[in-house]
């Protein structure tokens, strides 16, 4: 294994890697991203209520795992778990990996960064095109030093191709996760999806420790095509977590990204997804929880770039003892984008009154002829209610964990089917722990 | 069981309600308090339940000996005590059917407890059918179990779904809020039928009414009439007619009582 030290030896990090050139390019010009900006500060609007000049980045440790071979995943091992496809990444190396073959033979490709630059070196595979795509318009947004940082460094990861017209009916699941203190790890995940194709994605964040997960993710969703993806943070707390997402939906696709982040110490995730055909149809939805003194800020963008798309944006959160949770929602529409009808709502449980919960939604409509709102509230959990439902036997503690999961419900309704039972388990595990010490 | 209430005190705020109730109940009875607008006829029902808003300023009720105000609201409930509510809230996110199993479920565990077993070997069997043999006698429609709980249910619905808890829980003393207020005489007669069912010598009742209009379909065995935060007399079913007759001017002009000045 080898480690780098800094931030400092991105550069020796990037040219002991032996990659090939059409991608090492990449990583460069992201470097060079990185080195002309300082990172992100109270003054910058979107990092206003999430301080990190307490983590020294630069000084943070990164290490690439030794080689080795994952275990492989057969038809039978996939069909006794219900997956199309599964990959498994533990510190930076992946150690398990397997498709469907008749999804293999169909043209889905489910691999991992590493294997997709070992075997493409001169990136002519529509995989390896795709990729820099993806990777360049991921540069384009990143606007900020800790995306470009991921986008140079980005070590590990899926990769996702499902070709043009084809339907992968069961999930792929992703799982990532690191143990160990004082180090940041670079998963990258990325999506492709060609005209009239079909997928849904899971990826679940595990693992406790001192380190920084810094993410990347791009996901591109082809003309009528249709991806579900759904990613779970269940870290520990003190794991702190950047997540960049970057999408991009074309004619007539529906694309559904939701996050759960109920887990990790410290979150800074954003989604910024552009609609770029007429009749595409966005979807971002999410729930959060935070209690003792943890941090989870949460951007979503709704870039409308192309006239007659639909996009809705649906967050709720809780919040206990003296965490804080941050929801910044914006809608943006291109002067080209007539017919918009976008819509943003956010609400927020506060459970006691140290803890804390800002919503700050926003519009930029830049035409006329477009349907945009939003709405957001703020509340305690309602004393009538934990009254009615003690006088029917429910314990003061049980009712309001009632009350906090009914309240997600909702939501929670909005997940593919396929993990609502996990996510609401990991809700309930949640609140469990922290229902002693709430207020009526 | 017995229901002992001994010169009850009770305000909300600054504003004394109460101001000292006696009434002793049985199971096997039941109970009719009538009064006007303001009697304190809920503040009774709430001070009983233990609502966090009354605040009990003198007196003490004990169910079957055991101080009953000490009692948190669920330690109440599992030791019988039920109030139909005048306005049931609605609670979003939580289906019916599911409410019904997990109230159904606390309960079983809590009265194994009690018994000093382990509540963990408690389920209840047979839920399922009994709710639906349930909703079926109450003429609620099966569908309800999908819904979540008073959400969008008209006035009827949500008094059908109290009396339908209820009829699943099977409390020992049963407080109904002002059950008729607001029903139709279908609703009204479907309510009633579910409190007949529940009489006999295990269960007492308090109905809690404005009009005498209810009392046709359930037949108190006593009737105390409430006026200001006492009760002014009680009598059995015939105190209803004479009500109903002479209203409560009568009731003001026979006990002597005297409106405060309007301030």
């Amino acid at each position: 294994m080898k480690v780098y030290n800094s931030t400092g030896e991105l550069a020796q990090f990037i040219g002991d890697r032996g990659e090939p050139s059409w991608f090492a390019s990449l990583r460069n010009q992201a470097l060079e991203q990185f080195k002309k900006i300082s990172w992100p500060t109270l003054q910058d609007e979107e990092w206003r209520r999430t301080d990190i000049s307490s983590f020294d980045l630069d000084a943070l440790s990164f290490s690439v795992p030794a080689v080795a071979q994952p275990r492989v995943l057969s038809d039978s091992d996939l069909s006794s778990v219900g997956y199309a496809g599964k990959v498994e990444f533990s510190n930076g190396l992946c150690i398990s990996l397997g498709l469907l073959g008749d999804e293999e033979k169909s043209g889905v490709v489910f691999t991992t960064l590493q294997d997709l630059l070992s075997k493409d070196t001169t990136g002519s595979s529509k995989v390896a095109k795709a990729l820099v795509r993806g990777f360049e318009q991921s540069l384009e947004s990143a606007d900020n030093k800790v995306f470009r940082w991921s986008l140079s460094a980005a070590s590990y990861g899926a990769l996702v191709y499902i070709p043009k017209n084809h339907r992968v009916e069961k999930s792929l699941r992703i799982t990532i996760s690191a143990s160990g203190d004082d180090f940041v790890t670079f998963p990258f995940v990325g999506v492709v999806l060609e005209p009239g194709a079909q997928a849904t994605i899971e990826m679940a964040w595990e693992g406790q420790g001192g380190f920084l997960v810094n993410q990347s993710n791009f996901f591109s969703v082809g003309d009528g095509a249709n991806l579900s993806y759904t990613q779970i943070q269940k870290t520990g707390d003190e794991v702190v977590v950047f997540t960049n997402g970057k999408s991009q939906v074309e004619r007539d696709a529906r694309f559904r990204h939701f996050e759960a982040i109920l887990g990790g110490g410290f979150v800074k995730n954003r989604i910024d997804s552009s609609l770029l055909g007429p009749g595409s149809d966005l979807e971002l939805d999410g729930i959060y929880f935070a209690d003792k003194e943890r941090h989870i800020d949460l951007r979503t963008v709704q870039h409308h770039k192309s006239h007659h798309a639909t996009s809705n944006a649906v967050y709720r959160g809780a919040v206990a003892d003296e965490a804080r949770v941050i929801y910044q929602g914006l809608i943006e529409v291109s002067p080209e984008a007539h017919g918009t009808d976008a819509y943003l709502s956010n609400k927020n449980l506060v459970l006691n009154d140290g803890a804390k919960a800002d919503s700050i939604p926003s519009l930029q409509i830049n035409t006329d002829d477009v349907r945009c709102s939003h709405g957001s509230t703020t509340g305690k959990l309602r004393a009538d209610q934990v009254f009615y439902l003690m006088t029917r036997g429910y314990s003061r503690s049980q009712a309001q964990e009632t009350l906090i999961l009914a309240y997600f419900q909702e939501v929670i309704g909005r997940v593919h089917e396929s993990l609502q039972d996990e996510i609401y388990s990991l809700l309930f595990d949640q609140i469990s722990g922290i229902k002693a010490d709430l207020k009526g | 069981m017995n229901l002992e209430i001994q010169n009850l005190q009770a305000r909300v705020e600054e504003t004394e309600i109460l101001k000292g109730i006696n009434l002793s109940i049985k199971t096997g009875e039941i109970h009719a308090i009538m009064g006007p607008n303001g009697s304190g006829k809920s503040t009774l029902s709430n001070v009983l339940m233990g609502h966090p808003n009354y605040e009990v300023t003198g007196g003490e009720v004990l169910l079957d000996g055991e101080n009953l105000l000490e009692m948190e609201v669920n330690d109440r409930a599992n030791r019988g005590l039920f109030m139909a509510f005048q306005y049931p809230v609605e609670i979003p996110g939580i289906t019916v059917g599911r409410f019904m199993k997990r109230v159904i479920e606390i309960r079983a565990a809590a009265k194994a407890e009690l018994r000093g077993e382990d509540p963990e070997m408690s389920k209840p069997t047979g839920f399922v059918k009994y709710l639906r043999d349930t909703m079926d006698f109450l003429e609620v429609d099966q569908q309800f179990i999908n819904r979540y709980l008073n959400e969008g249910f008209s006035g009827g619905e949500k008094k059908r779904m109290e009396v339908l808890q209820m009829l699943m829980l099977k409390p020992n003393f049963a407080i109904l809020d002002e059950t008729d207020s607001g029903l139709d005489i279908d609703a009204l007669k479907v309510v009633s039928k579910g409190v007949n069912k529940m009489r006999g010598p295990e269960f007492g009742a308090i109905i809690i009414t404005h009009y005498q209009r209810i009392l046709d379909y359930i037949k108190p065995d006593y009737v105390h009439i409430l006026y200001k935060g006492k009760i002014v007399t009680s009598g059995g079913k015939d105190l209803v007619q004479v009500l109903e007759d002479k209203g409560y001017d009568w009731v003001k002009a026979q006990y002597g009582i005297v409106d405060e000045e309007e301030s």
